[in-house]
């Protein structure tokens, strides 16, 4: 009894009950949407939200600004490198000002909430709210994203997010002597992120890929081509024929 | 999502009643002693991973959050307040500050590790002059310039560290270590309290040397009296605001008042106050500043915060309305009653807002005087045709 009520407190206090019940389910596609109406769009890619640093031993994540630099610039790299394997032209996100600058924001955030909600109570079956029971794959961010459009001259928007901790020796430390002396499963490191492709003229979003325990390491070129290579998988407008997550 | 604002250092935790409110001993707001500023050496970099890695959340936070929508976007003003900052920190250190107004009702103001400033509607509401907004910029910029975010990060980390090491260490001698965990959190807790009287300490000089008067005792005090007043409308237990509580992330409103009130009787009466020009700078934004206040769910605060500004700085037909839409939005019969009073007393004044007569003639229509009700619907729609409820009050006139 004790023995159970010490566990939940490390439990507790170390914040390690796993990352939140990910997604059963990892992408979707929405009805009736196919790689058709991609063809010879531009596709406008949001500035990615990468952020990489390390775990400490109590689970405080500690952002690393040249790991984070560095995937940056490794996603950036990677992504030029797949543009022949798209059937598209991809745009990176224009510095803008004012009322543009705005509506980008505005939409951005409105995407991380819509994903969210996609990842909470769509992908996760057991946790369908009554209203999206057997309901298919239909979340939009509304039909204001046209501005979007206009502005850029892109049909389509592409969001990435990626977040990665790296156990830390103290976090690695941590996680053997928990398991070995009081058999407590305590995750090292956190690795997620998922990507989204929205419609901008109408505002629906047409794909998600999430994924709560990602591979490749970022911090370097293989790596990256291994995490974009998931991110993208399935994506819509990929050439037929095209193997993405090739790399190791 | 980036997670920079958990590392913005802010001024108050206005109203947060935590419920453990037991003595932990003598308070500590002097302990900071004298801090020695060292000269000012131009555009600050972060150093070290941990606080490279912090400001590289924070700067990506702000890539967003300069496009909010909740920032209050008007030049004039913003480049007041900062004016103010620059003034009480001195022009050649508050060059790298970025100051947003940031719509919200609460009293407070913020500051992230790499200079991002973040004052609230509700505080501009709440400040009477330059001279307390001084103290409270002050205070925010202590935060930037003694680096408390990264401090509190490093502490919050090598908490976080012993507590799972002391948990393992409880779960494999199955002994409970609870209250060591508990000490190690109300330390953490408590070293952030300290942070901020180092700020209100580190304010009290830059204030002290800049060319304001000290004045931050009163905003202490009116926060205290506000807080009693909402809390006697709801008939709750005043608090005393003496001693902190073991989990209140700043030091009490009274002790800040002391403190400050003993550095102002150092100070004596020499500096500036600015009330008069710090009336007129915000005169214009009242709406906006108090706007929030009004249709939050606090009547007594609100009616406070209303009254000590009319009462500390003059009535003009913008408070006098604001007042009565106040009164008007409660709406119950009594409110409307009053709130027509309040609106009477706008229209005689200069430059009263053209809602003014909406807010007279919807009052006097449902207190049953339909003739003068009507007449000041008219009035409204003559002053402001083109008010996207002109077409609704324009039934109203009609039938």
């Amino acid at each position: 009894m004790k023995r159970n009520l010490t566990i939940a407190i490390l439990l507790a206090w170390t914040g390690l009950t796993g990352p939140m019940a990910f997604a059963q389910e990892r992408g979707a596609v929405r009805p009736n949407f196919s790689a058709e109406a991609l063809k010879g769009q531009k596709i406008l890619l949001f500035r990615p939200t990468i952020q990489v640093g390390e775990q400490g031993t109590g689970g405080t994540p500690e952002s690393n600004a040249d790991w984070t630099a560095k995937a940056r610039d490794l996603f950036v790299t990677e992504l030029r490198r797949r543009q022949s394997d798209f059937a598209n032209e991809i745009v990176e996100e224009p510095d803008l000002v004012g009322a543009a600058a705005d509506s980008v924001a505005a939409h951005r955030a409105l995407f991380s909430a819509v994903a969210n909600s996609v990842m909470v109570y769509q992908f996760f079956p057991g946790n369908r709210l009554p209203t999206r029971k057997n309901k298919p794959f239909e979340w939009t961010l509304g039909k204001e994203t046209k501005q979007i459009a206009e502005l850029t001259g892109a049909r389509y928007g592409l969001f990435i997010t990626t977040e990665d901790q790296y156990g830390s020796l103290g976090r690695k430390m941590f996680q053997f002597l928990a398991a070995g002396l009081v058999g407590v499963g305590v995750q090292s490191g956190v690795h997620l992120g998922y990507a989204g492709l929205v419609d901008l003229e109408t505002g629906d979003l047409v794909w998600l890929n999430a994924d709560g325990q990602m591979g490749g390491d970022v911090r370097d070129a293989l790596g990256m081509q291994k995490r974009v290579g998931q991110l993208l998988e399935d994506f819509p407008g990929l050439k037929p024929g095209v193997q993405v997550a090739a790399a190791p | 999502m980036t997670r920079g604002h958990r590392w913005m250092a802010s001024l108050s935790v206005f109203g947060l009643g935590l419920a453990a409110m037991m003595s932990s001993g003598a308070g500590a707001v002097a302990g900071a002693g004298e801090f020695t500023r060292p000269p000012y050496a131009g555009a600050y970099e972060p150093q070290g991973v941990d606080e490279r890695g912090l400001w590289m959340q924070l700067d990506e936070y702000e890539r967003r959050f300069r496009d909010s929508p909740a920032i209050l976007r008007d030049e004039t003003l913003t480049a007041y307040v900062h004016g103010i900052l620059c003034r009480t920190v001195g022009a050649d250190r508050c060059g790298a500050m970025r100051t947003y107004i940031v719509r919200d009702e609460s009293f407070n103001a913020s500051m992230a590790p790499n200079g991002l400033m973040v004052v609230h509607t509700g505080l501009l509401a709440r400040v009477h002059s330059e001279a307390e907004l001084a103290a409270v910029l002050g205070h925010e910029f202590a935060h930037f310039e003694r680096r408390h975010s990264l401090g509190r990060f490093r502490k919050g980390r090598s908490t976080a560290d012993a507590l799972a090491w002391i948990s393992l260490a409880g779960a494999v001698s199955r002994t409970s270590f609870a209250s060591t965990g508990n000490s190690l959190i109300i330390g953490f807790v408590s070293y952030g309290r300290d942070q901020e009287s180092e700020a209100d300490a580190l304010s009290a000089q830059l204030v002290r040397a800049s060319p304001y008067r000290l004045r931050a005792s009163g905003i202490w005090k009116r926060l205290v009296d506000e807080q009693d007043a909402l809390r006697k409308e709801r008939g709750l237990r005043k608090i005393k605001h003496l001693t902190p509580g073991l989990l209140d992330s700043h030091p009490p409103e009274m002790q800040r008042f002391a403190f400050f009130a003993k550095q102002e009787g150092e100070a004596g009466d020499v500096g500036e106050d600015r009330r008069d020009p710090y009336k007129e700078a915000t005169a214009p934004y009242l709406r906006d500043l108090f706007d929030p206040l009004i249709k939050g769910n606090d009547f007594a605060g609100a009616d406070y915060v209303i009254r000590s500004r009319g009462d500390a700085l003059g009535w003009d037909a913008q408070l006098y309305f604001l007042r009565g839409e106040l009164y008007r939005l409660r709406g119950n019969p009594r409110d409307l009653a009053t709130a027509r009073g309040f609106f009477q007393q706008a229209v005689v004044q200069p430059l009263a807002p053209p809602e003014t007569w909406r807010g007279l003639g919807l009052c006097a229509m449902r207190l049953g005087d339909r003739t003068d009700g009507q007449a000041s619907l008219a009035e409204y729609l003559k002053r402001s045709p083109n008010a996207g409820d002109a077409a609704a009050i324009r039934l109203l006139v009609e039938n």
